[in-house]
């Protein structure tokens, strides 16, 4: 009996989480949905947060090949290719319009477009970093990887914290 | 409530260690989170993990009462606490049993959503979210995201039971967990304390394993 209050309690509480989640996601796809039929703003968004959401999963396995026992450098070089390739888009993925004045859920901030020689400068150090990442993953010298790794998650961070809005609630 | 109340041993000192040690700790989880310091809640989120570790075994080595099969009591011990049929002791009455179970559960949860969590730039993450893909780890770090909620629900009414206490029937519960001496009516059966060894062995174990998954060792 103490089980299965025990188990109660847990299934309810997950199941209240579960459906909080399933009532959220509907609402964020309609109103980008919505959007798109003003202009195409929220497909150029969802393109560019697919494209981020890449480089995040790239960054996520160089970095779990980084703290595995034997690296795979097959794996961290086809990860730094993705980040290389993306890195010097990204200052197309933002044309004007395509902010937080579109309407569309967006975290992209107004500064992107009010402070263009920032956000260019935050890109430039991104591929800069991006590349020099690439060649020293070309060497396959793990220990090599692992200190030019150090310098990726700053080089994202420079350009997410000044110009990227917190994740809204 | 009887009035011959006297001070009897309630909580041992790791059960207290524990109590404030997590009243502190959540507070900066939470507050880490929200800014996104990952540097710092992934150390905190482990030793919130080696801590609840050292509860569960405390929960069957520790003291009697922090023993799960002591406090943790069935509905009719449950309906007749409600009812105000049963005799009051020291420890968790069985109501306020339920809710630390809850608690402890949902921060069990936590905690191991926690280990395979990834911040959504894949580039901070739980020490074991190499072992999940991204998007299972994004999946359950916005589970972790999300149960901090339920968490928060269960702490509020926790400190609501106390103040109702304190209010209502005039007995100061953190007192007890302060200093590990409370009020208890006349012949209840007080705390009965296990030799420090217990602890010792207890927190060496929890913190091996934190040690361990913090990468430390």
């Amino acid at each position: 009996m103490r089980k299965f209050v025990i188990t109660t309690v847990t299934v309810l509480a997950l199941a209240g989480v579960a459906a909080c989640n399933r009532a959220e996601a509907p609402a964020a796809n309609d109103a980008n949905a919505e959007a798109e039929d003003n202009g195409g703003v929220a497909g150029t968004i969802r393109a560019r947060q697919a494209n981020f959401k890449e480089m995040a999963r790239a960054s996520k396995t160089i970095g779990d090949q980084l703290k595995a026992r034997n690296p795979s450098v097959e794996d961290i070089q086809a990860s730094a290719v993705v980040l290389a390739d993306h890195a010097p888009r990204i200052l197309t993925w933002f044309p004007a319009g395509s902010g937080p004045e579109s309407g569309v859920r967006t975290r992209a901030k107004a500064e992107i477009w009010t402070n263009q020689e920032g956000f260019g400068e935050a890109a430039a150090r991104f591929i800069a970093t991006t590349e020099e990442f690439s060649t020293i993953v070309g060497t396959g010298d793990v220990a090599a990887i692992r200190v030019a790794q150090a310098d990726l998650g700053p080089s994202c961070r420079n350009c997410h914290d000044r110009f990227r809005a917190p994740e809204e609630e | 409530m009887t009035s011959t109340a006297e001070r009897v041993p309630t909580w041992d000192l790791p059960t207290r260690i524990f109590h404030w040690s997590i009243v502190l700790l959540i507070p900066f989880l939470w507050w880490s989170a929200e800014e996104g310091r990952m540097d710092l809640h992934i150390p905190a989120g482990i030793a919130m993990f080696g801590l609840l570790l050292f509860r569960l075994i405390w929960g069957v080595f520790g003291g009697s009462t922090a023993r799960f099969a002591v406090f943790v009591k069935g509905p009719r011990a449950l309906r007749a606490h409600i009812g105000g049929r049963s005799i009051p002791g020291v420890g968790h009455n069985p109501l306020g049993a339920l809710s630390v179970i809850a608690m402890l559960i949902v921060l069990a949860l936590q905690a191991g959503l926690g280990l395979f969590a990834t911040d959504e730039d894949g580039l901070a993450s739980g020490p074991l979210a190499h072992l999940v893909s991204y998007d299972v780890s994004e999946a359950l770090t916005e589970l972790h995201h999300d149960l901090f909620n339920l968490l928060a629900a269960l702490i509020a009414l926790h400190v609501a039971a106390i103040i109702f206490y304190l209010i209502v029937r005039r007995r100061n519960l953190v007192r007890a967990m302060l200093v590990g001496d409370g009020e208890a009516p006349a012949g209840a059966q007080p705390l009965r304390p296990v030799p420090i060894w217990h602890f010792w062995i207890a927190a060496a174990v929890a913190g091996g394993a934190a040690l361990w998954m913090g990468g430390v060792v």
